[in-house]
């Protein structure tokens, strides 16, 4: 209770901790965002094994690996160099597995990372002796597998083996400690057939700026000196029934769990923003500051287990939670804890491997010298047997569980997008709409729209047509009567010439300046539509065209980066072209610079209404409109600075630069003032606190 | 002229001000210097120095340890237990746990706590023995450190009290910052046997079985939780509070328990187990002396914040004391102690329990945006009228009174802002006449409405409370300023509101305009959820500092409640709160559940069981039938929380209160459990827990004062008892 008041309370006058009866937090983030969202938890800690359990005297030190076939749990004792053989359900033990014997000599295997079993062969990853171990249950090796020999494998390589999976077909995947090619693939005679799905590094702008300036400025011994990027390592595998085979690293900033298809690419899509993309770009886990620095950690996987519903578990050492994910990348809560003091029960010190068999999840803590055994919840249960009808296709079998689950844990991403799944395939197109969008899975709420949309127009074809032609004929009559009776819309010249800057952009600067044509109120409701017609968009475009979080979105710094940009380039315009011989005035260059910005805002209120009837897929022609758009209102820009101005093209060009950079002098000119009226302020207040505490 | 007569003036406060800071050096405050060094003194002969009731105490003269022993049972319990004393061997020192006390001193050059034992004060002659009336003083000297600390041993009625008086503790440059006394006298022998255990008050209660597991096995919690005056601004573990003072050790047939009844909000618990030197594991009260704070401060670069000590002024000025008694026969156990505890508050039993209890949320305060300006509004999950729709149907379903909490209902809903809501229901709940329809219904089905106010923490000012002015300081007399902590990072959440603790002296002031705000309604109970469960110090005042006082200042509050003649609820209430409430909600079913506890046990329960009504909160857990299990075995209430309509808002205020909360599912769930259970929480209703039992596989047995006896399974799988088969997760009784 007490660590719920002080968790929750202070925001809230009641909080649900207190209710909680599983000894942590169960949380979970949706679409990739930082802030955690309190779930139902789908494990709840069952118990400790120790090697008291195991009816073992001398305790375990240092397990550091775990797996769970059909009879038998095996546990990695690493630094006590055994592997103890235990009956799953009883964990009785069946066999001690220590000083191996093969030809004569002894075999021992401190320091160990991976313990893998199949069909009656134990596989023992003896990293730091560089050698993969293949005996029976009771210990007769009869077999040492040491580094292949291959072309492939580079010279300077170590083979030190830590973690040993296998596919369905026979295949092995080895990870190597320090091996960053990927994992070693093998045959079922261990053959080695080559590296498998290394992960990819990225390169930024900055990289490549870095490596053009290292190879214009810097020697080769300097190059060669300098730490170079590559790829992060494996550091656990797991095979989904599918045989895909799931990899973790245990750092890295996007992309630390992938599902690699036979040829080794990475197919795990996963829900981020709404839409659905492979997980190379997305970050799993818990990134921020702990412990009051101000530096920030970040999730430290160590190890991965997939179940038979395609739940991913990867037990992060940093923070000690366990993450689940779906299927489909939707996260559905992390539990556990212990930030490496694992004070609690069902939290960590030092977590090492995790594996799941049936109801319990087994996770090794290498600090604690014990395997922390959870049980999925009954709330756990439902949600693997609802996504386990919906990736059947069971849609209609699905709904019931997906609803109990909503009413359980309002707070279950999974639920609306399986339920909102449900309705899709079913026919119920609204209700799909209404939970897509409570789920924010923007991709399903644009499949839900195109239905929605379809039987509109199936329903109301007649309708549609109608007012269509309605419309039409309209606007052909109003042009046939404006011709006839020579109707003039805009009867000031410098209203037209505002309107039609945008269509002739010369023609209407040169009578700004020339002719004075200025319209200084049309001006600034450009300005201010520039700032509207964004700000609308940002709250009214399609849903499927992403959302904006209300809670935290400022329009001031909309209006900064739109009307608040136009007016910082006007003063800067002024400023620059007054000292490098510009004839331009102020109020023009505050006119023309309005009368550019109206491609834009024709753009943004285009946008706006297309989002509202077309899907993103339909609507590809938006991204070559909005190029257009910017290209045009650029161009309209330059002529307006040589007309006001009176510059020839390259004198723009030059001058561009220079206004560019007096934005930026502004700018921090700007902050330097802010920060000083802060600093006033703060020593205001401090006098003030004085004042009244002492 | 004038501006001479300015910079004189200026001056000569800047003086006054120098001159008014001395004297104090770091908090400390120096002592003459007469700390007596020479002195040696000789252990009297042992002999029997006082008797009282069945008891007797002694003084063992060889080992200089005070002795208690029972005329009834003939068994002795030493400060240091006997067999131990045998193989002590002076000159190879000893673990600060095969001490007669320990004490926490400060080191001010390196700003941080380290821990003395008296083992060389006794080794070396260094302790002054006295006699008192019916017991003896003893002074340990600890001349490193020219720290004296006289304790008071004496012989009552009921057994041993232990007396420690801060005033009366002799320090010089190291300040004393707590004393642990006799951490072997409540203790038990290190043995796999099941009957060793040490009983822990964490939380719902926890024993801690006194095998020996290659290291030992420490535990230490502060009584009423951490004080909420000090910083703690990232957590590692999760921890239930101590709610019961009270602390044991069963040794096979004997039993030895404390009580700690003065300065107890000032005080810890703590616990050393498997200690395989001693060969005993022991339970132990710790008065905290002094309090402190940990204060932050940026030093910049990569270290950023750092943490320093800061400690109070002045000491916890207050006479500490822990009462001990025995128990031997059927009592050695924690049932024992609870039913002794339960004495010892003065409970009586045949308060019979509502087997329905519902708190319901009112409403949030919900962000919006007209067109990116960000405003807020109060958004409602359960109106009167809905609620009066609740009662109605969930009366007609189940033909049983309530309890019904109404929690965020104020105008603010579960948002903390001013203080309790600003004493006032949320107009947009509904009207005088909705609140006035709701309580009728409810009152027509048998059931109490408790309205709850947060009447401690508040983060706007109004209704005559100042968030500047009426607030807690800490150490530093800054306001004490609480944060929400991010659930994933356990860490401050910077981006969350931030809230103030009403200042001790104001407590009574808040409870009474919660009194006339209540008395507006027609409702006719109030519910101080908070008031019942937060500790805290308040360094304005000495009379406060290190939570002191806490109990008594709420207590006196409480009793107001029943002066307006309210009925009043409490939630998971410490127990000076818990014994003045006629009903406690979410009574505690499980303890800090730390690594080094081994099984959790309903003892909170089992005291308060059939002379409080009480209730387990069932349906927000990840568990519900493990907490309505937890319900049967002591026969409480069922609890649940409910909200009529889960918004969008109420949801995207991460409140986690809302996520299990449908009515619908609660109603459901409502049904099938009163149907499972009606008929035997009818048949223990007022009755109190006799024993209760941990059997192996999940099992355990609790008996009442009826002689009712319920068994229940909390494995996944069937167990077989006697013959009787008691499916998994499921109960029998008879």
């Amino acid at each position: 209770m007490l660590f719920s008041l002080i968790l929750c309370v202070f925001t809230t006058s009641v909080s649900a901790s207190s209710f909680e009866n599983v000894p942590f937090e169960s949380f979970s983030y949706w679409n990739s965002s930082t802030k955690p969202v309190p779930v139902k938890s789908m494990f709840t800690f069952e118990g400790e094994i120790t090697a008291k359990n195991f009816g073992l005297e001398e305790a375990l030190k240092t397990p550091s690996d775990i797996y769970i076939d059909d009879k038998y749990l095996y546990l990695l004792d690493s630094d006590n160099s055994r592997v103890i053989i235990a009956d799953k359900k009883t964990y009785k033990m069946v066999s001690l597995i220590s000083d191996l014997e093969f030809e004569g000599e002894t075999l021992g295997f401190r320091k160990a990372r991976g313990v893998y079993a199949l069909n009656g062969n134990v596989y023992i990853c003896d990293t730091e002796n560089e050698r993969l171990i293949i005996c029976d249950i009771n210990g007769k090796v009869s077999r040492v597998l040491t580094c292949p020999e291959s072309d492939i494998i580079p010279e300077d390589f170590l083979f030190q083996p830590s973690r040993l999976v296998s596919d369905s077909k026979g295949f092995y995947y080895l990870i190597c400690s320090g091996c960053f090619y990927g994992a070693m693939r093998f045959d079922s005679n261990f053959n080695f057939l080559g590296f498998y799905g290394a992960n990819v590094t990225s390169t930024s702008v900055a990289d490549i700026f870095s490596n053009i300036t290292d190879k214009l400025f810097n020697n080769n011994e300097k190059i060669s000196g300098q730490a170079k990027k590559i790829p992060y390592q494996f550091v656990d595998l797991s095979v989904d029934t599918s045989d895909f085979v799931f990899t973790v690293t245990d750092s890295g900033a996007t992309g630390q769990i992938r599902r690699l298809n036979p040829g080794g690419s990475n197919v795990y899509k996963v829900l981020s923003g709404g839409k659905y993309a492979t997980s190379d770009n997305s970050f799993f886990g818990i990134n921020g500051s702990i412990k009051r620095t101000f530096e920030t950690e970040k999730s430290t996987f160590v190890s991965v287990t997939v179940d038979k519903n395609g739940f991913i578990y990867a037990v992060d050492a940093k923070f000690g939670r366990i993450m689940v994910y779906d299927k489909y990348g939707v996260m559905l809560c992390a539990f556990g804890g212990g930030l490496e003091e694992g004070s609690n029960k069902g939290t960590f010190k030092k977590p090492s491997s995790i594996h799941i068999d049936g109801d319990l999840l087994y996770v090794v803590d290498s600090l604690k010298h014990s395997v922390a055994v959870f049980r999925v919840t009954d709330f756990g249960k439902k949600l693997a047997i609802a996504s386990a009808l919906t990736n059947n296709g069971e849609y209609e079998e699905s709904k019931e569980y997906w609803r109990q689950i909503l009413v359980e844990d309002a707070n279950c991403q999974a639920a609306y997008n399986g339920l909102a799944k449900a309705m899709l395939t079913t026919g119920e197109y609204n209700e799909a709409l209404k939970l897509a969008k409570m789920g924010k899975n923007t991709d399903l709420y644009g499949d839900a729209f195109v239905k929605v949309r379809s039987e509109f127009f199936e329903n109301n074809f007649y309708l549609v047509l109608g007012a269509a032609a309605f419309v039409l004929l309209a606007i052909s009559a109003f042009l046939v009567i404006k011709r006839k009776k020579n109707i003039v819309i805009f009867k000031d010249k410098t209203v037209l010439n505002a309107v039609g800057a945008c269509v002739h952009p010369f023609t209407a600067f040169k009578n700004l300046k020339d002719n004075k044509r200025k319209h200084i109120i049309i001006a600034s409701v450009f300005i201010f539509l520039f700032f509207l017609v964004t700000l609308l968009n940002d709250f009214f475009k399609g849903y499927m065209y992403g959302y904006v979080d209300v809670a935290s979105y400022n329009a001031l710094f909309t209006f900064l980066g739109t009307s608040g940009l136009a007016l910082l380039y006007i003063i800067a315009n002024w400023g620059v072209c007054s000292i490098q011989s510009g004839k331009g005035k102020m109020y023009e260059v505050y006119v023309a610079v309005a009368y550019s910005l109206v491609p834009i805002i024709i753009y943004r209120l285009f946008t706006l209404i297309i989002s509202n009837v077309m899907t993103e897929e339909e609507a590809f022609f938006l991204g070559v409109f909005n190029i257009i758009s910017l290209i045009f209102a650029g161009f309209s820009l330059v002529v307006a600075n040589m007309e006001i101005h009176e510059y020839d093209f390259f004198k723009v060009l030059k001058t561009t630069v220079i206004i560019i950079l007096g934005m930026g002098l502004i700018i921090f000119l700007l902050f330097m003032v802010i920060v000083l009226i802060q600093q006033v302020i703060t020593f205001g207040q401090t006098i003030y606190n004085e004042l009244l505490l002492r | 002229m004038k501006i001479k007569k300015i910079i004189c003036l200026l001056l000569a406060f800047t003086v006054v001000f120098a001159v008014s800071g001395c004297g104090k050096k770091n908090g400390v405050t120096i002592l003459p210097p007469e700390y007596d060094s020479e002195t040696m003194y000789s252990f009297p002969e042992s002999q029997v120095l006082a008797d009282a009731g069945d008891y007797t105490l002694s003084f063992d003269g060889k080992y200089g340890s005070p002795v208690i022993k029972s005329t009834v049972s003939e068994k002795e319990w030493s400060v240091l237990p006997a067999d131990f004393l045998d193989k002590w061997n002076y000159e190879f020192g000893t673990p600060i746990s095969q001490s007669q006390i320990f004490i926490k001193i400060y080191d001010p050059t390196y700003e941080s706590f380290f821990t003395i034992n008296s083992s060389d004060a006794v080794a070396q002659d260094r302790i002054k023995v006295e006699e008192i009336t019916n017991g003896l003083r003893i002074t340990y000297f600890f001349d490193e450190y020219k720290i004296s600390v006289p304790v008071y041993y004496t012989v009552t009625e009921n057994g041993l009290s232990i007396k420690v008086s801060a005033g009366e503790i002799e320090e010089h440059e190291f300040p004393v910052m707590s004393v642990a006394v006799a951490p072997f006298l409540c203790s038990a022998k290190n043995t796999t046997d099941k009957d060793h255990y040490l009983l822990i008050p964490s939380g719902s209660g926890a024993l801690m079985y006194t095998d020996e597991r290659g290291t030992v096995r420490q535990y230490e919690e502060e009584v009423f939780g951490v004080d909420m005056a000090r910083e703690n601004k990232w957590l590692y573990t999760n921890s239930e509070q101590i709610y019961l003072p009270v602390f044991g050790a069963v040794d096979g047939d004997s039993a030895m328990y404390g009580i700690i009844s003065s300065g107890v909000e000032s005080s810890s618990i703590g616990a050393h187990v498997g200690n395989t030197d001693a060969g005993y594991s022991g339970v132990y009260p710790i008065f905290h002396i002094r309090s402190y704070n940990n204060v932050e401060i940026d030093i910049g670069g990569t270290t950023g914040l750092k943490t320093f000590l800061r400690l109070a002024e002045d000491r916890n000025l207050i006479t500490f004391e822990a009462q001990y008694r025995i128990l031997s026969g059927e009592d050695a156990s924690y049932s024992g102690m609870a039913n002794a505890y339960r004495d010892y508050l003065g409970l009586e039993s045949g308060v019979k329990n509502k087997q329905i209890n519902i708190s319901l949320l009112g409403g949030v305060m919900a962000n919006r945006s007209a067109l990116g300006i960000p405003y807020k509004v109060f958004s409602p999950t359960t109106t009167f009228n809905a609620a009066e729709k609740i009662v109605n149907e969930l009366y007609s379903q189940n033909k049983t009174a309530m309890n019904i909490r109404l929690l965020g209902f104020g105008k603010t809903g579960l948002d903390v802002e001013k203080l309790a809501g600003g004493f006032a229901f949320n107009s947009r709940l509904g009207s005088k006449s909705d609140i006035k329809a709701f309580n009728s219904a409810a009152n027509k089905s048998g059931s109490l409405v408790f309205a709850d106010y947060d009447v401690l923490q508040f983060s706007k000012s109004g209704n005559g409370y100042s968030k500047r002015v009426d607030v807690t300081v800490d150490t530093t007399d800054y306001r004490v300023k609480k944060y929400k902590i991010d659930i994933s990072l356990r860490n401050v959440d910077e981006s969350a509101k931030i809230s103030y603790l009403l200042d001790r002296s104001n407590i009574a002031n808040a409870v009474d305009d919660a009194i006339e705000a209540t008395n507006k309604t027609s409702i006719k109970g109030i519910s101080l959820s908070t008031l019942g469960v937060m500790a805290y110090s308040d360094f304005s005042n000495e009379k406060y500092f290190g939570k002191l006082n806490m109990a008594g200042d709420v207590s006196e509050a409480l009793k107001k409640v029943n002066a307006a003649k309210l009925n009043l609820a409490t939630a998971s209430s410490n127990v000076y709160a818990a014994v003045l409430s006629d009903y406690i909600d979410c009574i505690p079913t499980k303890s800090s559940n730390l690594s080094v506890f081994d099984v959790d046990v309903p003892f909170y329960a089992m005291v308060f069981s059939g002379c409080k009504e009480n209730a387990v909160s069932v349906n927000l857990s990840s568990l519900p039938r493990k907490e309505f299990l937890n319900a049967l075995k002591t026969g409480a209430g069922l609890s649940f929380v409910i909200a009529d309509d889960i918004n969008e808002d109420a949801l995207a205020s991460m409140n986690s209160v809302y996520i299990a909360a449908s009515y619908d599912y609660n109603k459901q769930l409502i049904n099938d459990y009163l149907t499972e259970s009606r008929e035997f929480l009818n048949k223990v209703s007022g009755v109190s827990v006799k024993q209760h039992n941990i059997l192996d596989n999940g099992l355990s047995q609790t008996v009442f004062e009826n002689g009712v006896t319920i068994y229940v399974n909390e494995s996944v799988e069937d167990v077989t008892y006697n013959g009787e088969v008691i499916k998994a997760m499921s109960f029998n009784w008879r």
